[in-house]
């Protein structure tokens, strides 16, 4: 098979994590997929600059974040449009959770910076270790962990999960989320 | 002899002409980098299961049709250009 081949398959088998972190960061479906597009043309010019035996999906991951925050950042401001944003994407399969309240969840993670919710993303879904996410991003890992707590903290205010302080003594909240296990709602 | 992480060099070239390629990027790195207030293991299970949700369902849809046809384009243009 010849290199292009090969390099060919193995983007392929990476588009669709590519396209879930590029939902997730530019919180705009048409514009993900630009943004993967992008992301796929530069990686196939600059395919002789990715290390053989290294991560592609770190890689790829790099390009489209860096393509992210330097050209899509700004546009995407002006076409601003906070609500809209993973509904479109998403409204698909909410079902299937059953008790994931997962409409109020985008709803909060749309309200995040670009930058928790890469954070999130790439720790909290894609499966990236704090190092591989602080290359990816570029910054420190203390850089990574802070950001990624905020992040959380943010989150849980806006769901009404509770700080970890205010959480502690309410035994009620905590009896309503293990008895749910999963479930986010504790109104 | 050049001692290059291998990781670190195919995340940053360091002759990256383009400033996307991975390298040139510097967002600010101003945080405190203090770990601070973190949240309980449940809460932090509960968002973890929130999250994977949402990227879970983003990466099972099927791959738009526009991102073959590209693959395809590339290919034949590297393969018949060089």
């Amino acid at each position: 098979m010849s290199k292009e081949a090969s390099f060919k398959d193995a983007l392929l088998a990476e588009l669709p994590r590519l396209r879930g972190f590029a939902v997730s960061i530019c919180s705009n479906g048409d514009r993900a997929d630009d943004l993967v597009q992008d992301t796929v043309v530069k990686a196939w010019t600059n395919m002789d600059s990715f290390t053989p035996g290294t991560s592609l999906r770190a890689w790829l991951f790099t390009i489209l974040r860096n393509t992210y925050f330097s050209e899509y950042r700004k546009r995407a401001r002006e076409v601003a449009d906070v609500d809209g944003l993973f509904s479109a994407k998403l409204a698909v399969h909410g079902e299937q959770e059953g008790h994931l309240d997962l409409e109020d969840f985008k709803a909060a993670l749309a309200k995040l910076s670009d930058e928790q919710r890469e954070v999130l993303i790439l720790i909290g879904a894609s499966g990236f270790s704090y190092e591989e996410a602080a290359e990816i991003c570029g910054c420190a890992v203390g850089t990574i962990k802070s950001r990624l707590n905020r992040a959380r903290a943010r989150l849980a205010e806006m769901l009404d999960v509770g700080s970890a302080d205010a959480f502690g003594p309410d035994r009620e909240v905590a009896a309503v989320l293990s008895s749910t296990s999963g479930t986010l709602l504790v109104k | 002899m050049e001692h290059r992480n291998p990781r670190a060099s195919a995340l940053h070239p360091s002759q990256s002409k383009d400033e996307t390629m991975p390298a040139a990027d510097k967002i600010e790195t101003d945080d405190l980098g203090g770990v601070t207030s973190a949240l309980d293991p449940r809460q932090q299970a509960t968002l973890g299961a929130h999250l994977k949700a949402v990227y879970d369902e983003i990466v099972s849809q099927p791959l738009p049709e526009r991102f073959l046809s590209l693959l395809a384009q590339l290919e034949t243009k590297e393969g018949g250009g060089a």
